[in-house]
């Protein structure tokens, strides 16, 4: 007898900038998989993560797929929760207000939760 | 459900550490593997420094990665245990999700 | 348990796939099942059968290769990660006209689907990287 698999929460840590590593990059196209083949999905942005977050990307001057229009398709793929870390982004010197994409900001006790909900956690 | 956190980074060159120690809740593991497990004797400094506390974290290190780096057994804190490869994979097995930081 | 087991790091460059290599001859010594090893990003530079290891140095390469055909379990190398560091299969070789193929056996080439997949079969997914 066969079942429908049950839909696994997979959280994504997306802790790398885009363009100076394909890890971003490698790390997106993980969590897009995973919104293929219908799973419960949550991206977590921290440390050099948020720098993907930037406005105005034009990875196209140095020749690479523009990471920030990549995020654009987060809500296609019906990704709706996508966390933010509050401290990387003021680490960094970025507003909250002033995102890419549509995001949640949250502190590390909120991060520590996602992470204790997840069936499993992916890093990269 | 309690998570395993892996480090494999020293903190003197990596923010991995201060990245986990700022997420890792009470009752969770730390497992110090690879390189990581040269923070075996700066744990508790970086974490004071952070202003956290490791009460209630389970430190772990894994001993042929810390024999290999000449690292003493005899000369970890008392509440850090050594492990092997058995014991990583059952750390693995009693945490519901682990996350591994490198 | 079921373990699926995603490893992110070239050989020899870091510790990363030896460590992983370790943790599944553990998991598997300990009665524990490996549903899949799935190769992605650097990763699948542990699939590249031209790797050739110094007499005096362990063979990584050829290690993976003899854990994962002694034991069956699914090998997937990511396709899209391989295919850009020159790790190709027969079909790919001479789909580009490729001069050769490198793809180690028993991995296969294959989608993130794969990751995906195998994580929904298993109870712990576990990652290496550098």
């Amino acid at each position: 007898m066969t079942s429908t698999p049950v839909p696994r929460q997979l959280t994504f840590i997306s802790r790398h900038s885009p363009y100076g590593s394909a890890r971003a990059r490698a790390m997106l196209d993980m969590v897009l998989a995973a919104a293929v083949f219908d799973q419960k999905v949550t991206l977590i942005f921290m440390d050099d993560g948020v720098l993907q977050l930037h406005k105005h990307q034009a990875g196209a001057v140095i020749g690479a797929k523009d990471l920030g229009a990549a995020l654009g398709v987060l809500p296609l793929y019906d990704i709706q929760q996508v966390y933010v870390d509050a401290q990387s982004l003021q680490a960094r010197g970025m507003r909250h207000d002033d995102l890419a994409i549509a995001a949640e900001v949250c502190d590390s006790a909120r991060i520590t939760r996602l992470i204790q909900e997840a069936d499993a956690v992916f890093t990269l | 459900m309690t998570t395993l956190h892996t480090i494999n980074k020293p903190s003197w060159s990596s923010d991995l550490l201060r990245s986990c120690l700022r997420l890792a809740a009470p009752g969770d593991t730390l497992l110090l593997i690879e390189d990581g497990t040269y923070n075996a004797g700066t744990l508790s400094t970086v974490a004071a420094q952070l202003s956290v506390t490791l009460e209630g974290l389970h430190v772990c290190v894994l001993r042929d990665d810390l024999l290999a780096r000449g690292l003493a057994e005899t000369e970890l804190p008392d509440h850090i245990t050594t492990i092997d490869y058995t014991g990583f994979v059952e750390l693995v097995c009693q945490h519901r999700q682990s996350v591994h930081w490198f | 348990m079921k373990f699926t087991i995603v490893l992110h790091a070239a050989p020899y460059t870091s510790q990363a796939s030896l460590s992983a290599l370790r943790f599944a001859q553990a998991a598997l010594a300990a009665g524990h099942e490996i549903v899949r090893v799935f190769f992605y990003y650097d990763g699948v530079h542990n699939s590249n059968e031209f790797s050739v290891a110094p007499q005096d140095e362990f063979d990584l390469v050829k290690a993976w290769s003899s854990l994962l055909q002694t034991h069956g379990i699914d090998a997937v190398t990511c396709v899209s990660s391989a295919m850009k560091r020159g790790i190709v299969d027969e079909r790919e070789a001479r789909r580009h006209e490729l001069r050769g193929h490198n793809l180690q056996a028993p991995s296969v080439l294959s989608g993130l689907g794969q990751l995906v997949d195998a994580s929904m079969a298993s109870d712990r997914t576990i990652s290496f990287g550098a």
